[in-house]
């Protein structure tokens, strides 16, 4: 039976014919008006501003598409769409399967388990400001901790946010740290709603923990996984306040992402028309991913759970 | 089944008692904000840049006896950090129509806000005001902006030279002479300077590597550079000037004198955190420096800045602004008067260390501290803050990340200063839009 | 058997690593709120304080009206969860398994949501508030008040169902047997009793996920308080915390106190909430 229900064209033959549920109307109607009007509007009127030159103020004047021509020679747009992709390329993957190894390991009987399912998950609680000023410590370029430990094993000393060629990777880094907690998570709900059944009928064939985690675990958290690679890809284009408070986009604008220059553009500059049209074309960019994961995550989604 | 009823029952009590309390509270909290309340009260908003706790006992005090000598009067007080959290929540404020009728700001906002209209022209209020003429010149000029006056300047923040005497004494230089002049500076900070292997961890000279332009600034008027003509938008920083300032600075960074750091985090500040024998900063720097560390009381020496063609500094200054907005602008002017009165700036001396900004209280100022205040005030009078144009934060992004290229060695700083002026002309025109 | 006890000793030491590894900024966090501003910043590092300055909690709390940040953020985190929690799991049932026309279009622009960053629509957003009619002295065009600025509805209006929380549950209950509503079905239960009689009861593990992400984020929200409350009174936790830095300096003992009584709520609804992640619960629900 199908139980990922996004594609509506391709009904499988084995499908009954169900009665449309009016009801569904009702459920959705409390949080979808809230939705549309508190964020599906205001992403309209921002949609609006993108074509003018709308400064906090004056009335917005239309300015047709000037906002993304100038946008698109914009160099230093061009920089941050790139440090945004390196960012997202190297901080989705490893979160998403540290996450699991650790939410598959914290399910399991575990001496400590309560005490590592805290100390995984605190990052994620803890608020930026004060996690990046740890951070910072951590960072700091003359005796930062790290560099302490560094020169215990006998390296050098590195600069890490003041030099450009580590800065990314130090945010990298940081950003893996906080939201691990958060996919441990998903994860971990995730793992509850596999049916114990299926690895009681396994142990009885005999297959091995690893055999069990592959051939069971991976495939039933398919909705879970798709879940969280679409959220972290979408979190990771987003990414604004670690860059804002460790690194202000610096050094050399190794590590200014498109939200940090949306934000300096609009709130630093009054310039919201033009700022808005970065959002709109990281809207694009977002949206294309989404679909594409929507189109990959959907092959083969059909589980048989009964 | 009788279970799952009283979940349901309980959780519906729950979502009616919310809604019953978030409109009581938003009941409480419009009355607290509309000006028009009953009886002839009259509520003035004022907003200010800063969070730290001292300035927030001060103003609670102003707040306290404004409020007693008039009567009917509510002053609802509000605070924002400074930067980017002001500008967003003033941008949401004057979007809406909700800013406050008295804002405390920098000198930074003055052209990009004036030029919109945000704020009022002060003029006509300042003609019939007596403490106008007691003013310091340089003071009162920070708030005019195209021949009008915008802002009131209340807190000077002017860049003094502070060093450590006991690095001094350890280094064998004499503690009680700082280096006179740009060759001393240099030497004395690379004699300061401590390093593990290629790390320093002693800055001889705190230079901030990232948003430089105030430290930056400094020199480039002190070499008599000028920053920007902005009557006619022209960049003046690529002149010869600036450049021999800047490379001075460029050289300074390669040798290793400081350790990276950025000057918009108070956090990463070198000096207060005894990082640095020498630093370029405010006399607030002075201040946090001594109370954090009790074992240094003493042994900081504070004086004006290094001349050479001009005495020149710079100095930020943070200053009293109208909403043009408000409802209530006499009202307003009242209660800037009142914090502008003689007797509200010597307080502000006494309760926070602000340098004062008026002539008639130069001496006592002076003599309380001599010392230390007599550079503050001298540097006050010919210190210079951000550039009056609309796109004054744009430019010094710019100007800052240059200075970051050359300082990371992918240029000269002659070709920082020329490749800045260069992209500030391309960009001009969408820079000018209003 | 005895191979086995061998893999969980490994196990367990792995994870206490892994644990103390990822705890270790926080532990930072702890030990700097007990040292001396002179410790803090002096050359030589030592992660034990010299002087255990409990002191810097009490001298933080004293700093501001912590009671009234806390009771503000508190009831804004409650209302704003126990609203998305009803709101965004009954969306996401109707989005995972009922069928009516529209319903992928309408799932879609849910999506849309989130990917455009808060910072284009915090102004509009914010607007709206300000405009809404009939509130806080407004008029039927949203004129005339201050609509619902500086107020708990301001603060929690906008947050109470979302895309992200739409979305989890709904993935979540894409993930559940059918055999649970057509078993239902048979027995002739209307929808809503089988939303709120077999998937609300068996949805612990979303519901506790769910419940702790928003917690996170409304407790640590700091964008949209700040321009939203203009008043002592309506400030929360997160806005509190800017008192221990001013544009010169950081009280850094005193941030890192006041930071870690302010996480510590979310430390101890975690530890209540986690223990729905057991296995098994939708398979007892089955039998």
């Amino acid at each position: 039976m199908n139980s990922a229900a996004t594609s509506k064209a391709t009904t499988p033959k084995s499908r009954r014919r169900v009665p449309i549920d009016k009801a569904g109307y009702l459920f959705i109607a409390p949080g979808y008006l809230v939705y549309f009007a508190f964020i599906f509007i205001p992403l309209l009127v921002g949609l609006y501003y993108s074509f003018t030159n709308y400064n906090f103020y004056s009335t917005p004047a239309f300015v047709g598409f000037d906002n993304y021509v100038r946008l698109f020679h914009d160099k230093l747009f061009g920089t941050a769409v790139y440090n945004t992709f390196i960012y997202s390329l190297f901080s989705i993957f490893p979160q998403m399967a540290l996450g699991l190894l650790l939410a598959v390991l914290l399910n399991g009987k575990l001496r400590g388990r309560l005490f590592a399912r805290v100390s995984v998950y605190v990052p994620n609680v803890t608020s930026m400001v004060a996690v990046s000023m740890i951070w910072l410590w951590i960072y700091d370029p003359s005796l930062g901790i790290l560099n302490r430990a560094l020169k215990t094993f006998g390296l050098d000393p590195v600069q890490w946010l003041y030099d450009p060629s580590t800065a990314m990777a130090a945010i990298v880094i940081m950003g893996i740290w906080k939201s691990i907690g958060y996919t441990m998570i998903v994860y971990l709900s995730g793992l509850q709603s596999i049916p114990t059944s299926l690895y009681e009928a396994a142990h009885m064939d005999g297959a091995t923990k690893i055999r069990q985690f592959f051939a069971i675990t991976i495939p039933m958290l398919k909705p879970t996984t798709f879940f969280i690679l679409v959220m972290s890809c979408i979190n990771s284009f987003m990414v604004f306040e670690q860059v804002n408070i460790l690194t202000n986009g610096g050094p050399l604008n190794k590590t200014t992402t498109i939200v940090h220059q949306i934000y300096l553009r609009g709130f630093q500059d009054f310039q919201m028309g033009y700022a808005s049209a970065m959002a709109m074309v990281l809207f694009v960019i977002t949206l294309l991913i989404t679909l594409l994961n929507f189109r990959l995550g959907n092959k083969g989604n059909d589980i048989d759970v009964d | 089944m009788r279970k799952r009823k009283a979940l349901l029952t309980t959780l519906c009590v729950t979502v009616l008692a919310s809604i019953a309390l978030s409109a009581c509270g938003n009941n409480n909290a419009t009355e607290q904000l509309n000006p028009k309340s009953e009886g002839g009260r009259k509520t003035l908003t004022f907003w200010r840049a800063g969070t730290d706790a001292p300035e927030k006992a001060y103003w609670t005090r102003v707040i306290q006896e404004f409020e007693a000598s008039h009567p009917g009067v509510k002053v609802n007080y509000s605070e924002v950090p400074f930067g980017n959290d002001m500008e967003t929540k003033l941008n949401a404020a004057y979007a809406s129509g909700t800013a406050p009728d008295v804002l405390s700001y920098t000198l930074a906002s003055v052209a990009q806000r004036a030029n919109l209209g945000q704020y009022e022209p002060l003029d006509a209020y300042a003609d019939k005001w007596e403490g106008k003429g007691d003013m310091m010149e340089s003071v009162l000029n920070t708030g005019m902006y195209k021949d009008k006056l915008y802002g009131i300047g209340f807190i000077p923040d002017p860049r003094v030279l502070l060093w450590r005497k006991d690095l001094f004494e350890a280094a064998g230089l004499d503690p009680e002479k700082p280096p006179a002049n740009w060759e001393e500076l240099a030497k004395d900070a690379e004699l300061l300077t401590k390093k593990d292997g290629n790390t320093t961890v002693m800055a001889g000279l705190a230079i901030p590597t990232a948003n430089a332009w105030t430290f930056w600034q400094s020199f480039v008027l002190q070499n008599g550079g000028k920053i920007i003509d902005a009557d006619k938008n022209e960049p003046l920083f690529d002149s010869p000037e600036s450049i021999e300032a800047t490379n001075y600075i460029v050289d300074l960074v390669k040798k290793g004198i400081t350790i990276p750091n950025d000057s918009t985090k108070a956090n990463e500040n070198l000096f207060p955190n005894g990082k640095a024998a020498i630093a370029y900063d405010s006399p607030a720097a002075y201040v946090n420096t001594q109370k954090d560390h009790p074992e240094l009381a003493g042994k900081i020496g504070v004086s004006g800045p290094i001349e050479r063609k001009t005495k020149a500094t710079f100095a930020g200054m943070r200053l009293l602004f109208m909403s043009s907005q408000s409802k209530q602008k006499d009202l307003a002017f009242d209660f800037m008067q009142t914090v502008m009165s003689k007797e509200e700036t010597w307080n502000r001396y006494k309760e926070l260390g602000t340098p004062v900004v008026l002539n008639s209280l130069k001496e006592d100022y002076i003599k309380d501290k001599p010392d230390m205040n007599q550079a503050v005030f001298d540097a006050v009078s010919y210190g210079e803050g951000a550039a009056k144009v609309t796109y004054s934060s744009k430019m010094y992004e710019m100007i800052s990340q240059h200075l970051e290229a050359a300082f990371y060695n992918t240029k000269t700083g002659e070709q920082a200063m020329k490749d800045a002026a260069a992209e500030l002309r391309k960009e001009l025109p969408n820079l000018i839009t209003n | 058997m005895i191979t086995r006890k061998g893999t969980t000793v490994i196990f367990s030491t792995v994870m206490l690593i892994i644990a103390l590894l990822m705890l270790f900024p926080f532990l930072l966090m702890v030990v700097t709120s007990l040292k001396t501003m002179g410790e803090i910043q002096s050359p030589t590092f030592t992660f034990i304080p010299k002087h255990w300055l409990f002191d810097n909690y009490s001298v933080a709390m004293r700093r501001g009206d912590w009671v009234q940040y806390f009771s503000n953020s508190f009831i804004v985190t409650a209302i704003t969860v126990v609203f998305s929690l009803v709101f965004n799991s009954m969306a996401g049932f109707a989005f995972a398994r009922l069928r009516f026309p529209g319903r992928d279009v309408l799932f879609f622009s849910v999506l849309i949501g989130i990917m455009v960053p808060a910072q284009a629509t915090m102004i509009p957003t914010f607007l709206m508030m300000k405009m809404f009619p009939f509130f806080g002295g407004n008029d039927w065009q949203g004129q005339g008040g201050f609509g619902f600025i500086n107020s708990y509805t301001g603060l929690v209006l906008p947050f109470i169902a979302g895309s992200f929380g739409i979305f989890l549950c709904r993935q979540y209950f894409l993930n559940f047997p059918r055999a649970l509503d057509e078993a239902a079905q048979i027995d002739g239960a209307n929808v809503f009793r089988v939303f709120f009689q077999i998937y609300l009861p068996l949805s612990k593990p979303i519901l506790a996920t769910l419940a702790i992400f928003k917690t996170t984020a409304t407790w640590n929200d700091y964008m949209w308080p700040l321009i939203m409350t203009n008043t002592e009174q309506m400030r929360t936790v997160q806005l509190g915390l800017t008192i221990f830095r001013s544009e010169t300096n950081v009280e850094w003992n005193l941030l890192m106190a006041a930071t870690t009584l302010v996480v510590l709520p979310l430390v101890l609804l975690f530890l209540a909430a986690q223990k729905y992640f057991v296995q098994g619960i939708v398979t007892t629900g089955l039998k």
